[in-house]
């Protein structure tokens, strides 16, 4: 499993466009913590203590360019393969489709672990300099990361479906987001269905590990049961639709 | 014509076994009453098995049908006492196979796209990567960006990528296609050699006869799904004066007879 997954990692860390988002992602979050410390230090303005700055530069990522990167990378890790025809070579590997499936989506899930750790560490380090620390509000701001990778996890299933019906990066990226307003504006006019809304958990991230969260902690789980089964179908489905008659 | 055997000589001698495929009654249908019927093919250790037919004989679809590419509605393949439908990952560690078009990532170099598949043999390093550049005569444009590759080598990486884990078996879909003559040549004496110095079996498919005949010891004629004839060659060359009339023939008689299947002599 290692070894695919190693694999998988470096079709995706080759590709320019996954370098893009990563440099993008630095810059926009050198920018933050650079903005922050200069209005805390030089013009001496108060807008966060303690902690709060870490948890609040997630929760900027997590409005739009976290889930972007997962639906991005998703729905890349398969097309890919899919599109370039390399799929072929892969399924001549003595590893299992079941694997190969799950080293996609374990793929993306490291990379954008690896994302918001080193996104965790520069905004401790931040808030370290400007504010200061505790141990208690360290802790605090790790169950806003752990919600948010879980979060991202559910987003990357769910792009990486997307992406298998649809065999296009920019098409899979756009009908997530058009899902994701579609499912919001449901929410909305069915609140009955908001407590297991996948907006809902996505918005409430943060709020994963606290008291009486066991519902959302529920669906979530729920939601990576099926998700996961619908992407290996799909995934095994589609392997037929390579096939060309000579 | 001498035909250097580049490469071959770096291979340690006997490292394959005995190798044999029984593949019978496979049966794939599409839509439109295509696919392959009947299929069956028997290869032993050091056989070269030529699949010849037009093009939509149904080669591709028997190559594809053999690796598991594709499900299959009828018929066995079994692989050194494997059974490849039941244990598809333990039959692939020990085959080898090109097929349809080359496809690559081809925003990585050719180096990186080998290392990337040598990931998932053990018996493959980066010396084992190097020597397979050099036999597919690659190793100077090994650090060129695979999309710079012209046809002809992205055929020759996608072979490299086929004998990287010095398969028992190596299954071929048109490998010559796009191949100078020189290239070719190099190719049949290295593919020679495999079979002789370490008892590879090798399935070529063609729509092309061709020289051949000169090369494989096997052949089998597909054609409209249905497989016409599976014998040696050597019993057909004694018959006729070359395969390509053997071939003609069969297809004729096939089309006179209409019968479903026939059997045009030679042994079985």
């Amino acid at each position: 499993m290692m070894g695919v997954l190693k694999v998988e990692l470096t079709k995706l860390l080759k590709k320019a466009s996954t370098r893009v988002f990563i440099i993008l992602y630095t810059i926009i979050l050198i920018g933050m913590s650079i903005l922050y410390t200069v209005a805390e230090k030089i013009y001496d303005l108060s807008i966060y203590s303690g902690t709060q700055f870490v948890g609040a530069s997630l929760g900027t990522m997590m409005a739009f360019l976290l889930p972007l990167m997962a639906v991005y990378l998703a729905s890349s890790s398969q097309s890919i393969d899919f599109s370039r025809g390399t799929m072929k070579n892969m399924y001549l590997l003595p590893i299992s489709r079941t694997k190969l499936f799950m080293s996609k989506i374990v793929a993306v899930q490291t990379i954008l672990g690896s994302v918001i750790i080193v996104h965790f560490v520069i905004t401790l380090i931040v808030s370290f300099i400007v504010d200061g620390l505790t141990v208690v509000s360290i802790g605090a701001s790790l169950i806003d990361y752990l919600g948010a990778f879980l979060i991202l996890g559910l987003i990357n299933t769910i792009g990486t479906i997307i992406a298998l019906l649809v065999n296009n990066t920019g098409l899979a990226v756009i009908l997530a987001y058009v899902g994701y307003i579609g499912l919001g504006i449901l929410t909305i006019y069915v609140p009955s269905i908001s407590g297991i809304s996948l907006t809902t958990l996505i918005n409430n991230y943060a709020n994963f590990f606290s008291a009486g969260a066991i519902t959302m902690l529920l669906s979530t789980l729920a939601y990576y049961i099926i998700l996961f089964i619908t992407g290996l179908l799909i995934f095994e489905k589609k392997e037929e639709s390579l096939c060309q008659f000579d | 014509m001498k035909i250097h055997i580049k490469g071959i000589w770096d291979l340690k001698e006997g490292d394959n076994i005995m190798t044999m495929l029984k593949v019978e009654g496979l049966r794939k249908e599409y839509d439109k009453g295509k696919g392959i019927f009947d299929f069956s093919i028997s290869m032993e250790a050091k056989d070269i098995v030529l699949l010849l037919g037009p093009n939509g004989a149904g080669k591709t679809t028997a190559i594809r049908a053999i690796l598991g590419l594709t499900p299959i509605d009828a018929g066995s393949i079994v692989f050194n006492d494997i059974d490849t439908i039941e244990q598809p990952t333990d039959f692939l560690k020990s085959v080898g196979a090109t097929v349809s078009s080359p496809a690559y990532y081809e925003y990585m170099t050719g180096y990186e796209n080998l290392k990337l598949y040598s990931e998932f043999y053990e018996n493959v390093n980066n010396q084992r990567i190097m020597e397979v550049l050099d036999i597919v005569e690659l190793s100077d444009a090994k650090d060129k960006k695979v999309a710079k590759y012209s046809t002809g080598m992205k055929q020759r990486l996608d072979f490299a990528r086929a004998i990287l884990h010095n398969p028992e078996l190596l299954i071929l879909d048109e490998p010559f296609n796009g191949m100078d003559i020189e290239k070719k040549a190099n190719l049949k004496g290295y593919l020679t050699g495999l079979t002789k110095y370490f008892n590879t079996s090798i399935l070529i498919s063609s729509h092309m006869v061709g020289d051949l005949e000169k090369f494989a010891n096997r052949v089998v004629i597909l054609y409209e799904g249905k497989c016409l004839y599976e014998g040696r060659l050597e019993n057909v060359l004694k018959e006729h004066d070359n395969l390509e009339e053997f071939y003609l023939e069969v297809i004729q008689q096939f089309k006179n007879s209409k019968l479903n299947p026939i059997s045009v002599g030679g042994v079985i």
